[in-house]
Formats: structure tokens, sequence, C-alpha cells
């Protein structure tokens, strides 16, 4: 469950104040899937950045299981995100010097997992049709097989909300839809929240909920 | 090369050097770190490669100085080497026509001489008639003395001229008296001959020595060697000349060779492995500032990559992008040499004003066009060493690679960042094993500063005075008039006690030699000293048995003497030696009665272990007694009573030649040379340190820029500022291990350098390597600090925004 009250954002840089969210208020129930659309520079990455906790808002609250995460000191909030939280990033972030089952196994090892990891990331990246892939170094891979790999390394700690910011931003459509099959799939399997930000509208219709932006306002908010 | 293309060439490299030094511009604090970071390096490196040139390398200031040398003695059986040889010896040596020009001899030192109205110290030598036809030296002012004039003429140095004759000009015709023996000035020296260094009387003695034995080893021999031979033939020859003595004087001669060594060696043979020594350290300096300023670079062309790809798809070649990496290099390595050089004018400055005064040729250290040319050589050889690694590594780029370097799939920079690493890890070993080294000698004078002396230091004025006596009737007046003067004294306001001594611990005079017991022909040696009456209360020595010298003891008096401790015990082992006699080859063939036992001594300074010592009353021993230290014991500061004890003994004779220190002073000097070498080492390992640090921060800074995005994705995935703090210092704390696992290696195999200078630590000691390896890490902590609280600040946001 996530809850958000008057919720703003505001940047200064030097002269320029920019205004970025003004106020957002929303509730997404736990299991639901919520997309979040609108034009670039509408605030979709920077709502989702406050929402995952990456950020503090300027004002306002957001609640994640009745939790407020607003000006939680960042130790705390580093180890809210690693136990509750799994993001998927428009550009893969993959550590460049790790092999892919071990970029899987990151979060898990920075929260301390148990001992099954090594399992558990084989599992997944079977899972997203990666098996052989494990040893592989992320240039070896390609873009989708690479946001696969991300796909699998969101999912190791079983995170009951998970974020998306444009996962299939940089892939073709192909893969793009695979990329969205395989993420809807795991989602559903493992019951948790998630909140994606796209702006296909054609994907955004599989989602539970669409929720619109626009100068940093909620436009639209439809099943 | 025609004119015209090398014209191009020059004009070519200059084009390339002036985009070069506008690029360095560009980045002042770059720049100016790296430019700094040579500077310390080629300066000290520079500076002290002006006292090694000085010291160890440039010739001796003498026409042909490689045909010049020194004739040593050696025993084969104990290995044992003097710098003299005996009279015996060298009447034959003399006669080596087939490898030797000219042979002269000397011997002396710092003596009382007595001027018109007053009386000097004064180094003096007596030289035989050939002594200046060895160097082909020709007088100044004057005329050298000839074989007609033993023991009547003196030539003597310009300073010596100016200080007490008048003048260069004036002083030929007057009269010197050393000893009360009257010499003429017949000649001035030129100012650059020093030989004896400090030398400024040479007076004439006949062309064969007088004491003729072959077991006194009282001259110095030195030779022009015939030209063509070298030392090691002239060796040869003498070590011929050797065996046939050991045939014709078994006794003396057994097991006994004579050597040619360059005059130079011989003069700087003590402090050879301390000149030396800093010299390595000083380079290791120069060898940190290199890898330095080389993984700078390193960093700066990693972040180049795509520059250079640019350039080169806009088509610049392999060879120019090369040597464009090493125009910058040389740039930088200019103007680092530039700076360099001139700090190291001041290094040496600094240098000469912290060298001990017994440092041969100091006084020559000047930065010269030899060092000049060091400096510039080193400026440019240091720019290759640490210009190559950036060049090859831009030559190894691949231009797609580069033009994607910003892309998602970016470089890895592998190779660029392990020879990063690798440079630092270097570092760090060099630096350790220098840290090693510097606390193994700041140990050893730390217990060279505790070692338990047998005296007091604190209080104790000494003036060395020489009372001119040549004749047995004049030498008792010595006596005499020095117990006089000891009694005034010992009267002033502020005196305790007052006592002298022929042989004052770590003073310029001693004797040592055979002692034999109870008619018995154990012959041990020992020191011989003389000392006055409450001479052992004065200093502080403890009285263990019997009884003090007392003015009773004179020359018509039974002979007696005092023993040390140790002497006691190995000549009589559970027994008491108070009663028994002992005789002694000083200077009387007389057996004394042992009346007293004394405490054990460092006579020849805290570096030397005690060793047995004869004590004789100086009364009873006059011939060697008209030149003793006076050692007052004084209520307060010893210094301020310098003027009122010169004063009353001038005013009882004003021919005696005065000098005044302190004993505090005395022993301070006899270790200046171990302070000297322990002071610069440490400050080299200092500044190697601070460059070791300057190099992880570097490399630490390099390292949380790169791997912002990573650090802020580990954060993003729920990592805690904590554990990427954990993370950057693990890193640091890798590199640290690497470094210090060559550094003891590196450390144990140069041990061998400064095994010979430690005192009472070993060079393998636990304490030195535990001290360095707490200044590693404390240096390595200290420099991950900073690079790893900005990654502790990264924003986790990044994830979200960077592409
Ligand atoms: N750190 C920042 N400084 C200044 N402006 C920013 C910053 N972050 C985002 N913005 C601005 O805020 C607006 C919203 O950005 P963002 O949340 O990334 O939009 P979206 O993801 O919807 O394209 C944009 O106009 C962007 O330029
Ligand atoms: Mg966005």
């Amino acid at each position: 469950m996530i809850q958000v009250r008057g919720l703003t954002k505001t940047i200064s840089t030097g002269t320029h104040r920019v205004e970025i969210l003004r106020g957002i208020d929303l509730d997404i129930p736990k299991g639901q899937v919520a997309a979040i659309l609108g034009p670039s520079g509408s605030g979709k990455t920077t709502l989702l950045g406050l929402l995952a906790g990456l950020d503090s808002p300027t004002s306002g609250s957001i609640l994640l299981d009745g939790e407020e995460i607003a000006g939680l000191p960042e130790d705390r909030m580093a180890e809210l995100r690693g136990r509750k939280i799994g993001f998927v990033f428009q550009s893969y972030h993959l550590i460049p010097t790790l092999t892919a089952e071990e970029n899987v196994l990151l979060p898990y090892e920075l929260t301390g997992g148990g001992p099954d990891g090594a399992s558990r990331a084989r599992e997944l990246l079977a899972s997203v049709g990666l098996a052989e892939r494990g040893e592989h170094y992320p240039v070896q891979l390609s873009g989708g097989e690479q946001q696969r790999v991300a796909l699998a390394r969101a999912f190791i700690t079983r995170p009951p909300i998970l974020f998306a910011d444009e996962p299939t931003g940089n892939l073709d459509s192909e893969n793009g839809s695979r990329i969205l099959d395989l993420l809807f799939d795991m989602n559903r399997r493992g019951g948790s929240t998630l909140v994606l930000v796209t702006h296909d509208q054609e994907l955004a219709l599989r989602a539970d909920r669409r929720i619109t932006l626009r100068d940093g306002r909620v436009v639209a908010d439809e099943p | 090369m025609n004119a015209n293309l090398s014209r191009i060439v020059i004009k070519m490299i200059w084009v390339q050097l002036r985009q070069s030094f506008r690029a360095l511009g560009r980045e002042p604090g770059f720049t100016a770190f790296a430019i700094l970071t040579l500077a310390l390096g080629i300066g000290a490196s520079t500076a002290m490669f002006s006292v090694f040139h000085a010291v160890l390398l440039a010739p001796v200031p003498f026409a042909d100085p490689q045909r010049v040398v020194a004739i040593n003695t050696r025993w084969t059986d104990t290995g044992r080497v003097t710098i003299r040889v005996s009279g015996g010896d060298y009447i034959d040596l003399v006669q080596a026509h087939d490898i030797f020009d000219a042979v002269g001899r000397f011997h002396g030192g710092e003596v009382g001489v007595q001027l018109r109205d007053r009386a000097e110290w004064a180094d003096s030598y007596w030289v035989s008639p050939d002594f200046f036809r060895v160097f082909e030296a020709a007088p100044l002012a004057g005329r050298m003395f000839t074989a007609a004039e033993a023991e009547r003429s003196v030539v003597v140095s310009p300073s010596f001229a100016r200080r007490a004759l008048s003048g260069v000009d004036k002083a030929i015709g007057q009269i010197v008296h050393i000893d009360t023996h009257p010499y003429e000035v017949v000649g001035v020296m030129p100012e650059g001959f020093a030989f004896p260094a400090k030398a400024e009387i040479w007076a004439a003695s006949p062309q064969m020595p007088d004491n003729r034995n072959r077991t006194a080893f009282n001259y110095q021999a030195v030779a022009r060697l015939i030209a063509g031979v070298t030392p090691a033939q002239a060796t040869t020859r003498l070590e011929t000349l050797g065996v046939q003595l050991a045939k014709a004087y078994p006794a003396e001669n057994k097991a006994k060779l004579f050597a040619a060594i360059p005059v130079r060696d011989n003069v700087v043979r003590k402090v050879r492995s301390t000149v030396v020594l800093l010299m390595a350290a000083v380079l290791l300096v120069l060898l940190i500032s290199c890898a330095n300023v080389a993984h700078l670079l390193l960093a700066r062309a990693a972040t180049r990559t795509r520059e250079f790809a640019v350039r080169a798809a806009l088509g610049a070649g392999g060879a120019r992008i090369v040597a464009q990496m090493l125009m910058e290099s040389l740039a930088l390595g200019l103007a680092g040499g530039i700076a360099g050089i001139a700090a190291a004018y001041g290094g040496v400055r600094a240098v000469q004003w912290l060298a001990p005064e017994n440092l041969p040729r100091m006084g020559d250290v000047r930065v010269d066009w030899t060092v000049l040319a060091f400096g510039i050589a080193v400026s440019v050889l240091s720019s290759v060493l640490f210009g190559l690694a950036p060049a090859s590594q831009a030559l190894r780029n691949d231009v797609q690679d580069g033009l994607r370097a910003s892309s998602g799939r970016g470089v890895v920079g592998g190779r660029s960042a392990r020879l990063r690493n690798t440079l630092v890890a270097c570092e760090i070993a060099l630096s350790f094993a220098l840290a090693v080294g510097a606390g193994l000698l700041v140990r050893s004078f730390v217990e060279l500063n505790a070692a338990p002396l047998g005296f007091r230091t604190e209080n104790i004025l000494v003036t060395y005075a020489h009372s001119p006596a040549n004749t047995m009737p004049k030498m008792l007046a010595s006596t005499r008039f020095f117990e006089q003067a000891l009694g005034e004294i010992e009267h002033l306001p502020g005196v305790k006690s007052a006592s002298a001594a022929m042989g004052l611990p770590a003073g310029r005079y001693g004797s040592n030699g055979y002692y034999g017991i109870d008619g018995l022909n154990v012959q041990r040696e020992a020191g011989f000293r003389l000392a006055s009456p409450r001479y052992f209360d004065t200093m502080g020595i403890p009285l263990l048995r019997g009884r003090d010298f007392t003015v009773a003891d004179q020359y018509d008096q039974p002979f007696v003497a005092i023993v040390s401790d140790s002497l006691a015990k190995k000549s009589f082992p559970n027994q008491d030696p108070i009663g028994h006699k002992i005789i002694c080859g000083l200077d009387s063939d007389k057996w004394m009665t042992i009346v007293g036992v004394v405490g054990e001594v460092r006579s020849d300074g805290p570096g030397q272990a005690p060793g047995p010592e004869l004590y004789m009353p100086f009364q009873q021993h006059p011939i060697m007694a008209n030149e003793l230290q006076i050692a007052v014991r004084t209520t307060s500061a010893p210094e301020a009573m310098t003027n009122a004890v010169e004063r009353k003994i001038r005013s009882l004779n004003p021919e005696i030649a005065l000098k005044t220190t302190t004993l505090s002073a005395m022993i301070s000097d006899s270790i200046a040379t171990p302070r000297f070498r322990t002071f610069l080492v440490a400050v080299f390992a200092g500044v190697a340190l601070l460059l070791a640090m300057a190099g992880v921060y570097g490399v630490m800074a390099y390292l949380v820029t790169q791997r912002t995005a990573e650090l802020g994705l580990r954060m993003a995935l729920g990592s805690a500022p904590s554990r990427v703090v954990a993370l950057v210092l693990a890193r640091a704390g890798t590199l640290a291990a690497t470094g210090l696992a060559g550094g003891i290696a590196l450390a144990a195999a140069g041990s061998h350098l400064i095994e010979s200078m430690l005192f009472g630590v070993q060079a393998t000691d636990a304490f030195g390597y535990a001290i360095a390896a707490c200044a590693i890490a404390l240096i390595t902590i200290a420099a991950a600090a900073i690079p790893a609280w900005r990654a502790a600040r990264i924003d986790p946001a990044v994830a979200l925004r960077q592409d």
C-alpha cells in the first residue's frame, strides 16, 4: 500500500526555481499494477524516485505500508529500499565488472540474504530465458538481454513493491513487449505492487490503472 | 639528418610542446600538483646528488688526481685495515721506484702554536720533503722547503697566514713556535690545497722517519703513481713487497700487506656508506614522485579516451598520439625539473647546514654544471618514465570503444586501472621500505642517546689546553703548571670541581695498546688514559674499590694506576686487583701498582661498547701530559664559564693554546653522523609517505568519480552508505596490503644497506616494520577518507538520471 499526500518537489538551480511536482495525492493498494503516463518532462521519473525513496520531497508525505519515508535518514532509507523495493531502470544499469549472475545477486548480498542466493539467481535467470548466460559480462549481452538480467535482479529480494521507469524505452518493440510480458508475469506470481512509467499507451492498457501527469500534476487517473 | 629536416623536426617539437603547456595550463590544479610532486623528487635528488658528486665522485683537486694514492696497511689474518704505515715499512715502500714517481709521509694533527702575542690551536702536520711532489703542488707565495730544512721550516695555508701572520705577503720569513721549537715560514700554499683536510701548517720533517720500528703505526703515506700504473697494479706490486718483508721480518711483518688506495676513497671511506644510503633513499623518493605523476597522467588519459578516439577518427596516427602524450609529460617534467633544480639550491644549503663538521669534502658541495646536467637528465628521464604508461595506454585505445565511451555499454578501463593500482602499490612498497629504514635508524638513534655512558655529561666544561714543552724539565714544569691551574680554577665561583685528563671520552685524543700484569707475559689491549686527582669525581665515574689519584702521586714517587672494572675482571678474575702490578708501553717501562678500580666508560662515544681502560696519574707521565683536557664541573650552564676558565689559565701562562667546549657538545658531535643520516632518511621517508598518500588519494578519488554511477546504483538497490564507505576503504586496504607485501620484501632486501649503521637494534627488528606498517595504514586511511566520505554522499537518484 502506497499513500501519497500533498507531495511537492522543487529544485533550485542558482537563479532558477523549478517546481517539478506541484502537489500529488495518490493511493496505490497492495498488488495493484499502476502505469504512470505523461509527456517527457512532466515529472514521472521524479515521482518514481520519491516513491522509491531515492530522493526526498520538498513537502508532503509518503507512506509505504503505513511507514513514513519522507525525511528518513539515508541509512534507514537504504535498508528500507533493500527490504521493500525493487527497481528496473530505463538503461538497465548493470555493473560492468560483474557477471550477469553476480549482477542478479547484488541486491541479495547488499541486504545480507541467505545462502540460497546463487540457486535463486540461476532460477531467475532461467525464468527470463538466460540460463546459459550467467557467466557473461554485460558487454557481452544485447540491450534486451541486459534488461532481462535487470528484471531478474529486481525480483531477487522478492520485493513487495516494484518500480520500473520506462523499462522498454531503450528497446525495440519486439524486445520491449517480451520484457513487459516477463515483468507482468513475474509480478503476478510474486503478488507485488508494480508502479510502471511508460509513454506507450498500448502497454499502459495492460495495467490495472493509468495515472497521467502533466506539469507536475495528476491530470487523469482512470481504471 | 640535413639541416632543413632537423629544423622542421625542431619546429614540430616546439609546436607540440607549446600545445602541451597550453593544455596543462587549462588544468591548473592537476598541473600544480604534478609539478609540485616532481619538484620534490627532482629537487631532493638533485640536492643529494650534489653531495654524492662532491664527496664521492669529484676528483681531488690535484694534478692527475687518479695518480694520487694513499698507502694502507692490511692484516691478512684479521682483515683489519689501517690508513697508517709504520716507519720501518715506509722506508721500504719508498724504494718502489717502478710504480711511484714520488712518495710522501705525514703525521700530526691539531697542536698548540705559539705566535708573537698569543697561542692558538692549528692543524699542523710534519711532512717529508717529497710530500708536495706527490700532489705536484706549488706555493702561492715563497717556496717549498728542501730536504735540508727538517724541523726548521714550515709552509702555511693562506687562511693561517691571514689569521696569524698579518697576511700572505707578510708571512714569509716570520717565525712560529710549535712546542717552543721555532720554525721559519718559507711559503704559503694556494687556497685550494687542503690535504690533509683543514691543514694549516706543514712542517718540514726528515726524508726518512725517526721511528723506524715496524709495529708502531705512526705515519700516513701518500704517493704519486707513475703514469699508466693503476692503483690496482700498484697494490699488486706492493703485495709482492709485503710478502718479501714478511720473509725478512717474520716477527713483525707476518700477515701484513700494503695497498694503494685512490686518495679520494681513503678520505671518504667512513662516510661512503652514509652518502650512498642517502642517495639511494632520495632516488626512491624520486621514483615515488614519478609513479605519482604517472598514475595521475593515466587517470587523466582515461578521462580523455573520447578525445583520443575523436583525434584518431580524424586521422591522427598512433605515433602522433604517443608523441603528444610524451610531449605533455616532457612539458611537465621540464617544469618540475626547473622548480626542482631551484629547490635543490636551497636543499644543498640545508644539507650543508645539517651535515656534521667532520663529513669530508662537504665544503665543495655546490650546484655546478655536473649537478645541473644531472637535474636536467633526471627531469627528462623521469618524464619518459612517467609518460610511457599513459602514452602506451593512449595507443591501445580502440577508436570504436572510445567513441562509445559514454554509452551504456561503456569501457571498463581494466588495464589502465590495474596499471594505476600497480603504480600506487609500488609507491606504497617504496615508501614502506624507506619508512622501515627511517624507523630503524630513529630507533637506533634513540638507543644511542639512551646508552649508559658511565659518566655524567651535564654541566661539564672541557678546555683543550696545550702547554708548549719539548724537554723533560719543561714537561715536568708543564705538569706542575696544570696542577696549579686546576687548583685555581677550582676556586673560581661557579666551579664545583676541576680536573684534567688525556683521553676524555668522545674526545680527540686517546691512546691504546697492550698491557702486562705481575711480570706475566699476558698481553691484552686497553685504552690508556691520564687523569688528575678528582677526575673520576668530576666526571661522575664511580670509584668501585681502592683510592683515587692524589697530589702525592708525583713523578719521583712510586708509579700507580687505576683500572676499569672490565680490565680488573679480565685480568684478575676472582681476585682483588688492588696491589697488583701492571705495565704498558705508553711512555715508560716502569711497573705501576694498581690502587683503584673505576666504573666502565664508553670512551669512544655512545656508539662503542665500553672496554678495558688503564688510567695513570698525569704527573707520572709528563711526556704525554703537556696536552690535556681540563674538565670543569660547574654549578650552572658550563658555557658561561668559558671566559673565566680561559682567562685564569692565560693569566698563569699566556703561551697555552686553549679551545673550549662542553662535554655534552662533544657527545653530541660524536653522534653527529648518525643524527645527520637519521634525520635525512626520516625526512625522505616522510616525503615518500606524503607522496604515497597523495597517490592513494588520487586513485581512490578517481575510483569514486569513475564509479559514481555504480555506487549510486548500489545505494539505490539498498546498500547503506556505510557499506559504500567500507567498499572504498576495502579497496584502499587491498592496495595498501599489496604495497606492504612488496615493501616488506624490498625492506628485507635492502636491510644490508643500513645493517652496519644500526646500534642496539637488528636490521630485521619487528619494531621498525611495525612502525612503518602503522604509518602506511594511517596514510591509507587518511588518503581514502575523503573519497570514501564523498562516496557515502552520492545521491542514489543518479541511478535514475544517468544513461
Ligand atoms: N536535478 C534537476 N535539476 C533541474 N531540473 C530537473 C532536475 N531533475 C529533473 N528536472 C526537471 O524536472 C522536470 C521533470 O523531470 P522528470 O521527472 O525526469 O520528467 P520525466 O521523467 O517525466 O521526463 C524536467 O523538466 C526536468 O528537466
Ligand atoms: Mg523520465
